[in-house]
């Protein structure tokens, strides 16, 4: 069960972080030339791009940390 | 005071753990991200000097076979060399052989080789025939090779390093960056996951330590450090009935039925006495057939209409193995404040209301103060039988209490109180033991033992590092001692104590009864810095021409004004009329029995700035002080 646990801004943050992160993944050109990198850092936006979908941050979850206002 | 409750859980740990995972997350990138990029450099500058070298050995080599042609023909290598570069090189090459030494210098300012060669020269002999030099923010390289006959020196600039450099920073970072991300996430998992296994043991151990393993009822320690708790919290006097639940011959049903089945029945009782109460309404197992029940704000008509419900509910038969078993149950109340406000006491006056009820073949039987003397006869004797065998074992602990300054807060010092940890009874208050000891000619080594108990105590928080001074009670018997004064005295300097850390209260009765035989050892007291104080001034009936003489240090207002100063004029102005008299002698003054913040607050507006009661803290035992020493030095302040 997926419960919520992040501030809207904290939310927003991981939107741009991700979006940014998936754009240099994928359009860096020959500037990192490492594909091992290149795919870390397209998990990486990847599960950013899923918290700001779902509110929901997995690490949050297990550190029982919430962001949202109380 | 801390309480159990606060004991088992570090409210920070998980912060902490968190912190400490982070800051571990980040220095393993930093290492991660110096190292790898120190190996990479390395490993580049590694690769170019050995690039270098197989270029100065190749012209060497053509130098000894062109002979007088060498230097044309190296010309000719050269240029080869850099009209491959993008950016042609700087570079330098001496030669010499057995004809002399001739130089080849392209695009290298003279100053900047001037360094490099001096630099290079500078070298020992025997050291590295190849190296790497950084000048002015330009990196040089440069080789030293020689045959028989042939030496030369070739220095090139390097743009490559620079290049490399460049290439490995922006791997590493970002790199860096995604190991500082596994990491955090790797920190905030574990650490999470550490905190909670050691919030799940802790609740084990509470649990453990606070519960019967039978009933999964809570025990008695539960409940002291309950209402402790709640007194805590809520500042306010203890409310409410305490009723112990006895199942009367529950041993013959034990022997009848069998352990198993007994241990049945009791599971079954306590689950039907449990649906019988309120939420509110805390029922502990005390001991094998012995139940305890505290309702918090009840009346003597509201607990006489609990008992009355716990007897219609008790009364009927509780099925084992298909069986009927009846119970029949004898019940003992006792109410705060009116009996006690002190859940320890009010559980031995349980005590005794039940065996009140059993003596007159009743049901229930609510706490009856003029019961205690003759429960306490019976009682008595046993003690008494008992007190060699206490002292000897060391049964006597030593609680404390702090003495507050009402402004600050601060614990200026403690007063030691002795309780008997009795095996059976638990810990039984000094009123039930003092007067024995008293009467039983143990009064000297009883005495003896208080105080030596008292530096030792006062020698282990030395130790620590806590100067805390204590004072001890003593009864007039023991400074008849006439040996009391050089004990205390050899005890404090084989303790290498300050005689003035020990204080000695005498309760004002004792003072105005015994001063003049008890007068020698008070002055030997004074003589040797010992303090002395007067307790539960103002109950005796002393002249003040006494209490004048006795040179005291300190008084202590007895709890009786101060607990109800805020209500009765009488007792305030017996309060301010004690303020004064100890300004006239020139002592302190301590109010006992400070409950609350009003009366703490009072009491500093008349002038009275130190305090002790059950608003700073009960007596503890010497563990529990010791904690609050280190950990809680300041109490509320007015």
């Amino acid at each position: 069960m997926i419960k919520p646990n992040l501030h809207p801004w904290d939310r927003a943050l991981r939107g741009i972080i991700g979006v940014v992160v998936i754009a240099f993944a994928l359009f860096n050109g020959d500037f990192l030339e490492e594909p091992v990198i290149e795919i870390l850092l397209f998990i990486f936006g990847a599960l950013n791009l899923v918290s700001l979908a779902t509110g929901w941050c997995p690490v949050y979850s297990i550190a029982n940390i919430d962001t949202r206002s109380k | 005071m801390t309480t159990l409750f606060e004991l088992q859980l570090d409210k920070h740990l998980r912060r902490k753990l968190i912190l400490i995972c982070l800051i571990v997350a980040f220095v393993v990138s930093v290492i991660y991200g110096v190292v790898a990029y120190r190996l990479s450099n390395d490993l580049g500058v590694d690769t170019e000097i050995r690039y270098l070298e197989k270029r100065a050995l190749f012209l060497l080599a053509e130098v000894e076979e062109e002979g007088d042609e060498a230097q044309e023909r190296v010309n000719e290598l050269i240029s080869l060399m850099q009209s491959s570069e993008l950016k042609p090189e700087a570079l330098f090459l001496n030669v010499r052989d057995a004809s002399g030494a001739w130089e080849l210098n392209q695009f290298m300012p003279q100053a900047t080789l001037m360094q490099v060669l001096s630099e290079v020269e500078a070298l020992p002999t025997s050291a590295l025939r190849s190296g790497f030099l950084s000048i002015d923010g330009n990196y040089f390289l440069w080789t030293k090779q020689a045959n028989d006959d042939i030496s030369l020196i070739l220095i090139t600039s390097s743009h490559s390093i620079d290049q490399a450099r460049a290439h490995i920073i922006k791997r590493l970072s970002i790199s860096s960056l995604i190991v500082f991300w596994i990491a955090v996430w790797l920190a905030l998992t574990l650490s999470s996951w550490i905190a909670k296994r050691v919030e799940d043991k802790n609740e084990a151990l509470r649990k453990l330590a606070t519960h019967d393993n039978l009933t999964g009822l809570p025990n008695r320690l539960y409940l002291v450090d309950l209402i402790e708790r709640d007194q805590k919290n809520t500042e306010q006097p203890l409310v409410g009935a305490l009723l112990l639940i006895n199942i009367d011959k529950f041993k013959e049903v034990n022997e009848t039925l069998g352990h198993r089945n007994g241990d049945k029945l009791l599971v079954v009782f306590s689950h039907r006495l449990h649906q019988a109460l309120a939420p509110e309404q805390q029922l502990i197992r005390s001991n094998g057939d012995e139940f305890l029940i505290w309702a918090p704000h009840y009346d003597e008509i509201q607990a006489t209409e609990l008992v009355g419900t716990l007897t219609a509910t008790l009364n009927e038969p509780f099925l084992i193995d298909q069986l009927p078993i009846h119970l029949s149950i004898t019940i003992g109340v006792a109410l705060a404040p009116i009996h006690d406000n002190d859940i320890e006491s009010l559980i031995i006056q349980t005590d005794i209301a039940l065996n009140e009820a059993r003596k007159h073949r009743s049901e229930w039987s609510i706490f009856d103060p003029s019961k205690q003397l003759e429960q306490d006869g019976q009682q008595t004797l046993r003690y008494r039988s008992e007190l060699a065998d206490a002292l000897r074992e060391q049964q006597f602990k030593l609680y404390y209490q702090p003495k507050v300054d009402l402004n600050t807060g601060q614990i200026l010092s403690a007063e030691a109180l002795a309780r008997w940890h009795h095996p059976q009874d638990g810990v039984v208050p000094p009123l039930m033991f003092i007067s024995l000891i008293e009467q039983s000619g143990k009064v000297r080594e009883f005495g003896r033992y208080v105080i030596r108990t008292a530096i030792r105590q006062i020698d282990q928080w030395q130790t620590k590092g806590i100067a805390v001074p204590v004072a001890v009670n003593l009864s007039p018997y023991n400074l008849l001692d006439p040996d009391i004064v050089s004990f205390t005295e050899s005890l404090l300097q084989n303790f290498n104590i300050a005689p003035e850390m020990l204080e000695i209260e005498l309760t004002e009765t004792a003072t105005s009864l015994h001063l003049q035989t008890i007068s020698k050892s008070l002055n030997g007291f004074k003589e040797i810095g010992v303090k002395l104080s007067i307790d539960d001034f103002g109950t005796g009936m002393s002249s003040l021409a006494y209490i004048s003489s006795l040179n005291v240090d300190t008084i202590k207002i007895d709890r009786a004004f101060v607990c109800d100063m805020d209500k009765n004029d009488s007792h305030l102005s017996i309060v301010q009329t004690a303020l004064n008299l100890a300004k006239a002698f020139g002592c302190t003054v301590v109010a006992e029995g400070v409950e609350n913040t009003a009366q703490a607050k009072l009491l500093d507006s008349l002038g009275c700035h130190y305090g002790q009661g059950y608003y700073y803290s009960p007596p503890i035992p010497e563990d529990k002080f010791t904690a609050m020493l280190k950990f809680t030095r300041s109490l509320p302040a007015v």
